[in-house]
């Protein structure tokens, strides 16, 4: 079938080849095929296949048919093995303006929403398109359904912890940190490391070997490869941001199937990609207006009953806005970052064929409102956080926004709780919880659902950190995160039904464990004031034996006392921006340009990038890659399983096999 | 520069198309009335920051509709993020438009949109590195611009802005 298949399209190609030459019109042709597929891109019909799904698992059919000019689409249809599907009323769309193409090419965008088959097995679709002269187009691809085997008992709950950009030297650096070694033997195991299944994920995305956060986190819980900075959708040829062919997410399919509740926490503002990759659907992850409207207005679809993390900014209103008898509010200056450009309005096929709400561009929102008119608990610190879980019963759904962007790190809460260090102070957010608290919430809300629930919790600056070569701050990320998974672990003992799996998106920097300091911190703090390659690389840094076993002392709190200690760990990156190194803590986080007060004492007062960081006191470590942070990278990551349903988390898998090793665990009712 | 200038108004008559405005970059501090007072950003909102959203401070407030002037750093717009006869003044170097965030900028809660007010500057406004002064009339409260964004603190600049420091600064991305 495929030499005949590709015998015929070169037939084709000759064909349209002396039509064009003799000037006469060319057919129609389709230039892209959606759900993506290796026989639509290279004519190839065998696995591994591009696209695959739970059985009636809702997703896009959609083409981009290239007309000749001067005509016109006329009609369209979508066959599965041969058979004319049957699209509901309103759910397809013919799209021929607002195109990404270039302004010469006359083509038409064709879609038909929510598709589902529960057919197992290898499906072959079609698109056959005709233009208004008459010609007509057929293209092909492949998709499957893959069955949905019950194994064992079907666990109620799933909680997904992310480390973002978490990768293995990640984990054993904080192993080392926080349990310590002796004699070649760990004295302890990280909470994740306690899980009793491990496997290594494939993390690339459908456009690019390194992925971003969006489609890192999406193709977990999709079950398909999406491309950078989009999530929960495919890419298409139009402009809009909320258009694009969609996938159904894990938690809308099991809101829809089974009734689940959603919860989303996060360290990161809640818009960012990763969080987003739960929930909403868009193609521009920077979209931040649309991305937490939709949060809301499709809860319905997704089941939210817990969102906390950083983000404010984005739910506050923006715009005076005109009452109805002509006045206006009077909106007070609130820092809002909400407008129009990043808000979304879906088109009518999208909202028939999803039933998912149309949206508006409506900037002056006061979502944080609108969330607790909703029946959404909102709590601003840890302070009213503790109130509210401590109220009667505590609160069905619950709203936790405890920054304005970003929240602040581990390595700063916790020194702000020790007294010795005023950091978030300057950010504003003097109080805010420990990712372990805001887990240890989510799960006593979320727990209510009798139905059971999904749950991502997100060490969201580990990532950050990471970027930024802050080797202490990601390093107490990890830490904070890995008490995050002892808070679900804990939960997984107490409630057998629910299966944890903790893993990355990606690994982001590169991140090697070199060895350790041969020198005390006090020579360390020296060799500031003479900084160089000989008194900061050859006469400190110890490889092999020489490095020994790095020794820190923990406090009470969970974290260490102090980072800064005799003979400290050394960290590498294999992925690294230009910077200066000095292996000592850094005493402020580097400017984060996204909150408030930045650029202003005491912040002006920190570095603005690895690049400068350091600049009078360290020896500067050239990058490998331009601009000034590091950078994600294709390595493999670790994955870690507990619970019903934990076995099947072994050996190697693609980040799209999570999705239905998940499925598999919560079964079909 | 007059002449560029000229050319500047001839060329968007006959063109009607924005144009790349460049400003002489005069590291002379121009004269100060000593009843202008400046503002920094830092002056913008309180601190700490409440359940809700920033708060102005009473400083910003009580400025609206006056003369004031400000130091800051002009953000870097480039392609289709630049707007015709507006700039944004931060508090640090930043760059909008960032290929994977878009529109969720780098940009901080306190920045000023510069809007020109002469005819001659109604062009697309080429970056200037380094700190810069800005002398104009303050306004306060939400304002849509033409490229989307909201904006909440806002200066009619009068005369030019004034390069402070050309020491160039490193950006910060993420």
């Amino acid at each position: 079938m495929s030499f005949k298949t590709s015998f015929s399209r070169q037939l084709l190609a000759a064909a349209l080849l002396g039509m064009c030459a003799a000037g006469a019109l060319a057919a129609p042709t389709v230039s892209r095929l959606t759900p993506p597929s290796e026989l639509f891109a290279s004519n190839n019909p065998n696995p591994p296949f591009i696209a695959r799904f739970l059985p009636g698992q809702r997703f896009d059919l959609q083409a981009t048919v290239r007309l000749d000019n001067g005509t016109t689409l006329k009609d369209f249809q979508f066959l599965v093995d041969g058979v004319a599907t049957q699209p509901a009323p309103g759910t397809t769309s013919v799209v021929a303006t607002g195109l990404s193409l270039p302004k010469d090419v006359n083509a038409a965008v064709v879609s038909q929403r929510a598709f589902s088959t529960p057919k197992t097995g290898v499906h072959r679709l079609t698109v056959r398109a005709t233009q208004s002269d008459g010609q007509t187009v057929l293209a092909h691809g492949n998709f499957e359904v893959v069955a949905l085997e019950r194994a064992g008992r079907p666990a109620k709950n799933i909680i997904i912890m992310l480390g973002d950009g978490m990768g293995a030297t990640h984990r054993t650096a904080a192993r080392i940190m926080g349990r310590g070694y002796a004699q070649g033997k760990a004295q302890g195991m990280l909470a994740m490391d306690t899980f009793p299944y491990t496997g290594m994920v494939m993390t690339s995305s459908l456009d690019a070997l390194v992925t971003d956060s969006s489609p890192g986190m999406s193709n977990y819980v999709t079950g398909n490869k999406s491309a950078n900075n989009q999530e929960g959708v495919w890419p298409d040829d139009t402009v809009d941001a909320f258009d694009n062919p969609r996938i159904e997410y894990l938690s809308e399919y099991l809101h829809r199937t089974q009734g689940k509740a959603l919860g989303v926490v996060t360290t990161a503002d809640v818009f960012d990609a990763t969080p987003a990759s739960m929930a909403v659907h868009t193609s521009n992850r920077g979209n931040g207006t649309g991305i937490v409207d939709q949060f809301l207005d499709d809860r319905h679809l997704t089941g939210l009953s817990v969102l906390m993390g950083g983000g404010r900014k984005w739910f506050l209103p923006n715009g005076d806005t005109l009452k109805a008898d002509g006045s206006r509010n009077g909106q007070p200056l609130n820092g809002s970052q909400r407008d129009n450009r990043s808000d979304y309005v879906l088109p009518s096929d999208i909202v028939a064929g999803w039933q998912a709400a149309p949206g508006a561009k409506d900037a002056n929102r006061d979502l944080i409102t609108d969330f607790q008119n909703a029946g959404y608990a909102y709590t601003s610190d840890r302070t009213s956080l503790n109130a509210a879980l401590t109220s009667s019963g505590g609160p069905d759904k619950l709203l936790g926004l405890y920054a304005y962007s970003n929240m602040n790190v581990a390595f700063d809460k916790i020194n702000k709780r020790r007294g010795v260090s005023a950091i978030v102070d300057d950010y504003g957010f003097p109080d805010q919880p420990m990712l372990d608290e805001m887990t240890s919430a989510a799960l006593s809300v979320l727990a209510k659902n009798k139905k059971g629930f999904i749950a991502m919790v997100e060490g969201a600056s580990i990532d950050k950190q990471s970027h930024l070569m802050d080797t202490d701050r990601w390093l107490l990320e990890v830490i904070e995160f890995d008490r995050a998974v002892q808070v679900a672990k804990d939960f997984a003992a107490k409630h057998p039904d629910t299966i944890v799996i903790v893993t990355a998106d990606h690994e982001c920097s590169g991140a090697s464990i070199i060895g350790a300091s041969t020198k005390p911190v006090s020579v360390l703090r020296d060799a500031t004031s003479n900084p160089g390659v000989a008194t900061q690389r050859d006469a400190v840094v110890g490889t092999y034996q020489a490095a020994k076993f790095p020794k820190y002392t923990m406090s009470p709190d969970g974290y260490p006392t102090s980072t800064d200690v005799d003979y400290k760990m050394l960290i590498g990156y294999g992925a690294n921006a230009d910077r200066y190194e000095t292996w000592l803590a850094n005493t402020t986080p580097t400017q984060d340009s996204q909150q408030p007060f930045v650029g202003q004492a005491p912040q002006n007062g920190y570095p603005e990038n690895p690049s400068v960081r350091n600049q009078k006191t360290g020896f500067l470590v050239t990058g490998q890659v331009p601009g000034d942070q590091a950078v994600h990278t294709a390595t493999d990551v670790p994955l870690s399983a507990y619970g019903r349903g934990a076995s099947a988390f072994a050996g190697m898998m693609d980040n799209t096999d999570v999705f239905f090793k998940l499925a598999r665990a919560v079964g079909s009712r | 520069m007059q002449w560029t200038r000229v050319w500047g108004i001839v060329l968007l008559l006959v063109c009607g198309a924005p144009l790349q405005i460049t400003f002489a970059g005069d590291t002379s501090m121009p004269a100060v009335e000593q009843s202008e007072p400046a503002l920094r950003f830092a002056e913008f909102f309180k601190l700490p920051i409440g359940p809700r959203g920033l708060e102005a401070a009473p400083k910003l407030l009580a400025l609206n509709g006056k003369i004031v002037r400000m130091v800051g750093y002009m953000a870097r717009q480039d392609g289709e993020t630049a707007v015709p006869g507006l700039f944004i003044l931060a508090p640090l170097p930043v760059t909008l438009g960032d290929e994977d965030e878009s529109f969720a900028d780098d940009l901080p809660a306190s920045v000023l949109y510069v809007h020109l007010t002469l005819p001659e500057h109604q062009g697309y406004v080429q970056h200037m590195p380094g700190l810069l002064a800005v002398r104009g009339r303050l306004e306060l409260g939400p304002h849509p611009e033409i490229d989307g964004r909201i904006s909440l603190v806002r200066m009619q600049l009068e005369g030019e802005p004034v390069q402070v420091d050309t020491q160039p600064v490193a950006t910060n991305s993420r």
